[in-house]
């Protein structure tokens, strides 16, 4: 690995509610900003760091999809899971309670009872007994847990099985049994990483542990049974076997659910779920709208990520879009001829990729106008990975009412006149004006209430400061920012990591920035990179001496 | 695995006769003066209820002297249960003036609404995109403090229910109880699944029931076991989590022995998405497992803090939250924001409307025995206060409350009141929170 030195900016804007903004992308709600600044990291070659691997519990979307490769259901039977699991994937946030558990049995007897009523043909035996029901373990322990099943393991089961039968319990009640006391097991919701005895610190994982990484990560499910069959080979105990199989993956159809999984993630798309709009001032704009907002991004992102050279820059910057009918009617753009979603060009003045388009643009507004204000917040969060300070305690805020002699941002003029706005402000507006060619449902404008559109901006506290005029000019600011790259980087390494990135994953994040530049964005290289990195391929064994501290008393509190 | 007493009082109840009693016969069994074993005290019970986005304070706040005070148009639907009332005018959430531990107005609002601790920052589903919200709430919330103290008396320790609670990445501000800091109790936002969770875990008849008591036995013993194992192998981090599932899942073998909703005539089973529909379905179960000592803690959660419901049924085109940022003048955005005000007391007189319908043993109604305590994220919309908190209580609590009052109070910390209320419950204790900011109970409410 290189040898790598963060760069380290002064970037303080103290007056600013004190919040810290780390140049390298540091999660700025993790690290206290009473703390000292942490040492800078000296990377050293062939020095193994993969940092913290916490145990991962199966997502909703992880479940449904296993279940349908494990027992064929795909009438998404993990769908009832309540809602706060939904679109989180980081591993430390997601804490197992009562009623989570009480959904997991639902779910696991749902299944136990399918079980039960198919009998032989589920278990593909001809008599039942305890013969079928351990020739049924064979087969169904080992895909369940995602690896050979030790013969304690084993014998655990088959007598659940004897105890069932004698807790009077038929065989096929007592199969069901069985199904579901896996379908509860810790071995089966968690991906489990058990490093093998031995005195290393550090640990490569085993081929089973890797070939799960694997194909949750780019399939989000089990894996199939190449993989399971390549695990068992050694196949994975190398870099190189390692990146075969990522890049066998990558170019199946289900790498699908990685890349909508981490831009769904990254576009926060579940704001569409409940996007609703002032029917006077956007008559055109249902329900189906928000949905088409939805299909319009992941058409494309499959037509850059799998169909095309996959560049951050495209997504950025593409001057075209994914339209079907009636999206296209909605834009006022006219589609090509065809089916479905296709692709339309756009003026390349105006339009920007993914940041121009409907699920961006009308979910960062208000319900009858644009909202410069959430635009920008969103560039300065997601793409710079910045801080945005929250309005002060007892602030009373009296927002502008709608008049249409001035335009939005004439109607902003306070936060740059106030200088108690300003300096908090000066930190989102002035990027969010770039987007106010397009209205707050999501459609281009070339004025606004009969006015002239000025759509210039201006960045602060970054690494690119200066002015700008449109989106496009901001996101060429963006491909040139090491912070937004660092971003970028981050957002993946998290992705792939199911944990928040830390100060001590700086050197594999910096070598993966390294490359994503040198290598011209790549994203479905950085994805294969990724991979290879230390992180993905070992862990720690003593987790307990990688895991940061929280501070339970945490005795300084906020900063106002 | 039970950790239930074993002369609890549903325990002595199916032991009477070897079935099941249904408790409208048992409750004619019990007139007053006649006693059956161990008629013990009635127990008590608290229902915490949460809302968000403030109040418009000249609508809401009563006028007048301690008892003689007049309720405004936003607490006017409360007039059947003026007796039953105590509004204290002067609680502050000093935990959040004085050490927040946050930055979000609305994280603090609600992370500190049942807690009074300083928010703890770290990784939370949000944090994962960079996105800034604070970490989790600073440690045990109220409601869970006290059912801690009923764990084993009845078969669930509390029941959370939320109207459109839904928690967006396990934010701060979507969650207001907690067993723990990071540890976030998740409440029920669907009515049907809450029923089946409460009323029907067993379905069929009796032969039917007992095998599948026996076959979930069978499972849980088995997945414990392997919990306990893989837990020798993990580091503390994920111990703490294996706990947790563990604790999970003991939860629902501590219930193995009931016959839970067999015992209780349930209430219908529907769902409803509609917002007010929905707050009646789960209020009516919340009331019957109450009544049926199913549980003695409940809270019900209307949408988060920050709160973004439209209220369409009220006529408005803007949510909830965006209104409550408008300012003072608009008379238009008061208008609305007042509507919605009277809406929750609404439904509070419609839960205080089945509390007092349902009858104890002894004649009394539930709500005598009651105490159901109404919070707020923060004091007042467009500017995030956190004084003179919108409290509202209702119910004596078997006698431990003077009702029937407007209280004045001055700057008193929320963790007194909470104080109050779980020594109220029998659940001793001179602080609650942050100790720093609590000064033990306020004697002014007994």
């Amino acid at each position: 690995m290189r040898r790598f030195l963060p760069l380290v900016l002064a970037l303080g804007f103290a007056a600013c509610s004190g919040d810290i903004m780390d140049p390298d992308g540091e999660n700025p709600g993790y690290e206290d900003p009473t703390e000292p600044e942490p040492e800078p990291l000296v990377c050293l070659p062939g020095e193994l760091r993969p940092g913290r691997a916490p145990l991962r519990r199966l997502t909703v979307e992880e479940l449904d999809r296993t279940l349908a490769v494990l027992v064929g259901d795909t009438s998404h039977p993990a769908a009832r899971i309540v809602d706060d699991e939904r679109g989180v994937t980081s591993a430390d946030a997601r804490v197992m309670s009562p009623l989570l558990a009480e959904q997991y049995q639902q779910v696991a007897e749902e299944i136990g009872a399918r079980v039960e009523a198919e009998g032989h043909a589920f278990t593909g035996c001809e008599t039942g007994g305890p013969e079928c029901a351990a020739a049924f373990l064979e087969d169904f322990a080992p895909r369940a847990f995602r690896r050979p099943v030790a013969e304690v393991e084993m014998q655990a089961l088959r007598d659940l099985y004897a105890a069932a039968r004698d807790a009077e319990l038929s065989h096929h009640q007592a199969v069901g049994t069985l199904v579901e006391a896996i379908l509860q097991s810790p071995h089966f919701l968690y991906r489990v990483e058990v490093p093998a005895p031995g005195a290393e610190d550090i640990v490569r994982l085993d081929g089973y542990q890797l070939a799960s990484r694997l194909s949750y990560y780019l399939w989000g499910t089990m894996p199939d049974d190449v993989l399971f069959e390549a695990a068992a080979a050694g196949e994975l105990d190398t870099d190189a076997g390692v990146e075969a199989h990522a890049r066998r993956m990558l170019s199946d159809e289900r790498a699908e659910a990685a890349m909508h999984g981490f831009f769904h993630h990254y576009l926060e798309l579940e704001q569409l779920d409940d996007l609703e709009k002032d029917a006077d001032t956007f008559p055109t704009f249902t329900d189906e709208t928000a949905e088409r907002f939805r299909q319009e991004t992941e058409a494309f992102v499959h037509a850059v990520m799998i169909e095309g050279d996959a560049s951050w820059r495209t997504l950025l910057t593409a001057p075209w879009t994914m339209v079907d009918d009636e999206l296209a009617a909605f834009y006022g753009v006219e589609a090509p001829p065809g089916e479905g979603f296709r692709r339309v060009e756009l003026d390349p003045e105006h339009h920007a990729g993914l940041l121009t388009q409907g699920a961006l643009m009308a979910t960062r507004a208000r319900t009858y106008e644009s909202s410069p204000i959430h635009r920008g917040m969103f560039v300065r969060a997601a793409l710079l990975c910045g801080d945005v300070p929250e309005v002060p305690d007892e602030l009373v805020v009296e927002p502008p009412d709608p008049d249409p002699s001035l335009t939005t941002r004439e109607r902003l003029a306070e936060h740059r006149e106030n200088p108690v706005c300003g300096e908090c402000h000066r930190l989102m507006d002035p990027l969010g004006f770039a987007f106010e060619h397009f209205d707050g449902a999501g459609r281009f404008r070339a004025e606004e209430n009969g006015l002239p559109i000025d759509a210039t901006g201006h960045l602060h506290d970054t690494d690119v400061d200066g002015a700008f005029d449109g989106p496009v000019e901001l996101a060429e600011r963006m491909l040139e920012s090491p912070q937004a790259q660092a971003c970028f980087i981050k957002h993946w390494f998290q992705f792939a990591a199911g944990r928040s990135r830390d100060h001590e994953d700086g050197c594999t994040t910096g070598a993966l920035v390294e490359d994503f530049v040198d290598g011209g964005f790549d994203v479905r290289e950085l994805m294969v990179r990724l991979t290879l990195t230390d992180t993905f391929q070992y862990r720690v064994r003593d987790q307990d001496s990688v895991t940061p501290e929280r501070d339970p008393a945490h005795e300084e509190g906020g900063e106002e | 695995m039970s950790k239930r007493k074993p002369l609890g009082r549903r325990t002595l109840l199916r032991g009477a006769g070897g079935v099941a009693i249904g408790l409208p016969f048992l409750g004619a069994m019990l007139r007053p003066g006649r006693s059956v074993a161990q008629p013990g005290a009635i127990p008590r019970r608290v229902i915490f209820l949460f809302r968000g986005n403030g109040v418009v304070r000249d609508r809401w706040w009563p006028t007048g002297g301690e008892r003689d005070f007049t309720l405004p148009s936003s607490l006017a639907p409360l007039a059947d249960f003026r007796d039953q009332l105590i509004i204290p005018d002067g609680i502050d959430y000093t935990t959040v003036l004085e050490r927040s531990g946050g930055r979000n107005g609305h994280d603090k609002g609600v992370g500190h609404a049942l807690v009074c601790r300083p928010l703890q920052q770290g990784p939370s589903g949000y944090g994962e995109f960079g996105h800034l919200w604070d970490g989790s709430a600073g440690g045990i919330s109220i409601d869970q403090h006290i059912a801690n103290h009923f764990e084993g008396v009845t078969p669930y320790r509390s029941l959370e229910f939320g109207v459109r609670a839904e928690g967006i990445r396990q934010a701060v501000p979507s969650r207001i109880s907690y067993r723990a800091a990071f540890e976030p109790v998740i409440p029920m936002n669907d009515a049907g699944q809450a029923f089946d969770r409460i009323f029907a875990p067993l379905a069929g008849d009796a032969a039917a029931q007992e095998r599948r008591r026996r076959r979930r036995g069978l499972v849980l013993d088995a997945v414990q076991g392997q919990l306990g194992r893989l837990r020798r192998e993990v580091g503390r981090d994920d111990q703490r989590r294996l706990d947790a599932h563990a604790a999970a899942i003991g939860d629902i073998q501590s219930r193995l022995g009931d016959s839970t909703g067999a015992i209780c005539d349930a209430p219908p089973r529907a769902t409803s998405g509609d917002y007010r529909e929905l707050t009646r379905l789960h209020v009516d179960m919340m009331v019957k497992a109450l009544e049926c000592d199913l549980t003695r803690v409940a809270s019900l959660q209307w949408s988060t803090g920050q709160g973004g419901v439209r209220f369409n049924f009220l006529g408005h085109d803007r949510s909830h939250h965006s209104l409550s940022h408008d300012g003072d003048s608009n008379a238009d955005s008061q208008n609305k924001l007042a509507a919605i005000d009277r809406f929750y007391s609404e439904e509070l007189a419609y839960l205080l409307g089945r509390l007092s319908m349902a009858r104890e043993a002894d004649g009394s109604s539930l709500l005598d025995h009651t105490v159901v305590v109404m919070v707020n994220e923060i004091s007042k919309g467009n500017d995030h206060t956190f004084r003179r908190m919108p409290f509202l209580l209702a119910g004596s609590c078997g006698g431990a409350f003077r009702t029937g009052r407007r209280v004045q109070l001055d700057d008193v910390p929320h963790g007194n009141l909470y104080v109050s209320v779980m020594n109220a419950m029998g659940v001793p204790g001179e602080s609650f929170g942050d100790p720093d900011f609590c000064t033990g109970p306020i004697g002014e409410l007994a």
